[in-house]
């Protein structure tokens, strides 16, 4: 059985790749994406992977108008789990998230953050949430 | 009642295999075309399962119809719309049930018009659309179900030249979990209406001018050949297929 996906959209390319590459050697399959137009392109049936079960979005990428993005990312791979990275000047925007890392994170902490969150998810994979 | 005429012509385009089919009813009144999608030989075998399946279950609902004859327009035409939405779905999980091995990706778009009575119903999941050419004006009735479109909605702008990756990006399609709903529009209709029924072969290589000086062709047949010929020579790489419902009251 493939890896279960997980989809970093993350503007910074340095704490992206090394987030990525953490996750890779935990044994997920992992795609970056700077925005979330760019994170759409990642398709939800690909040959030989697994489908996306979490999204990890960094706040810096939920700029007016991407923001708008969001909901068709989320129905895009059937309710995700999902975590944000948040500003700590910033409001924490509107959102199902899963779960919520505050900064300062090592890389460490966010992926185990994720890994938490889809400790389970196999077994409910086919269940929608409400 | 409506009297329709159709054309059909589909094109290999520049691939290696044709992936598009269509299909026309004249006695269920039903007329479809999908695009496959999924590679060789899967494409082509999810756009057959579509047409089939849903040909022979609106076939099965229009002779269960034809014992309640009885029952008033507004009720034929709703439940024709179910029939249409529920064979959709059906031919969504048809595919979905043939997805081993090889045919693990394959899927499929579908754009159909169904016309019971004094309105057609029209539906549609992907990229393949149905216009409406009324009083020399073309008109698209259906809205594709691709990431340029779903992106341009939420008010999101998007550099043009990235145009062909998002559209090339279906949101909807049959053989896709989650995906498949179909798009329904109810359109009344009017003698000399003509519905084209395309993939996206055909409307990526003709501009709307083109489209409509070749409905203006007769009869449909010729029609047909001619948009789907005229969009070869201008360099069309993709299958490309091209329906055309007339319709005529006498």
């Amino acid at each position: 059985m493939p890896p279960t996906r997980i989809l970093l959209v993350m503007p910074e390319h340095w704490p992206r790749a090394l987030l990525r590459a953490e996750l890779i050697e935990r044994g997920y399959d992992v795609v970056g994406a700077p925005d979330l137009a760019t994170a759409l392109l990642a398709r939800p049936k690909e040959k030989g992977r697994g489908p996306v079960r979490a999204i990890l979005i960094d706040q810096d990428a939920l700029v007016e108008p991407q923001s708008n993005l969001l909901d068709l990312l989320v129905s895009r791979y059937r309710n995700p789990r999902l975590v944000l990275l948040p500003r700590t000047q910033l409001k924490t925007p509107l959102g199902a998230w899963d779960k919520i890392v505050p900064r300062p994170a090592l890389i460490g902490q966010i992926a185990n953050a994720v890994a938490e969150t889809l400790s389970g998810v196999q077994e409910q994979k086919d269940t929608p949430r409400h | 009642m409506a009297q329709l005429e159709h054309g059909a012509a589909t094109h290999i385009g520049r691939r290696p295999n044709n992936e598009d089919a269509y299909c026309a009813w004249p006695e269920l009144r039903l007329y479809a075309v999908a695009d496959g999608i999924g590679g060789y030989e899967g494409g082509e075998i999810a756009s057959k399962i579509a047409l089939d399946t849903l040909a022979e279950f609106i076939g099965h609902g229009c002779h269960d119809m034809d014992s309640r004859r009885s029952a008033d327009a507004t009720e034929r035409l709703a439940r024709s719309e179910e029939l249409l939405v529920k064979g959709t779905r059906l031919a969504h999980e048809h595919i979905v049930a043939r997805q081993v091995g090889e045919l693990e990706m394959m899927g499929s778009t579908l754009a159909a018009v169904l016309v019971p009575d004094a309105a057609a119903i029209v539906c549609n999941v992907g990229d393949s659309r149905v216009y409406l050419l009324r009083d020399g004006q073309l008109k698209q009735l259906t809205r594709d179900h691709t990431l340029w479109t779903e992106i341009l909605a939420r008010g999101v702008e998007l550099p043009k030249e990235q145009r062909a990756i998002y559209a090339n990006e279906l949101t909807r399609a049959l053989g896709i979990d989650g995906s498949a709903e179909p798009e329904i529009t109810r359109v009344p209709i009017r003698s000399g209406d003509q519905f084209l029924l395309c993939t996206d072969g055909l409307y990526e290589s003709l501009s709307e001018e083109q489209i409509i000086n070749g409905l203006q062709t007769k009869p449909a047949q010729e029609a047909c050949d001619q948009l789907v010929h005229q969009a070869y020579e201008q360099g069309a790489v993709d299958n490309m297929t091209a329906l055309i419902v007339r319709v005529v009251y006498e």
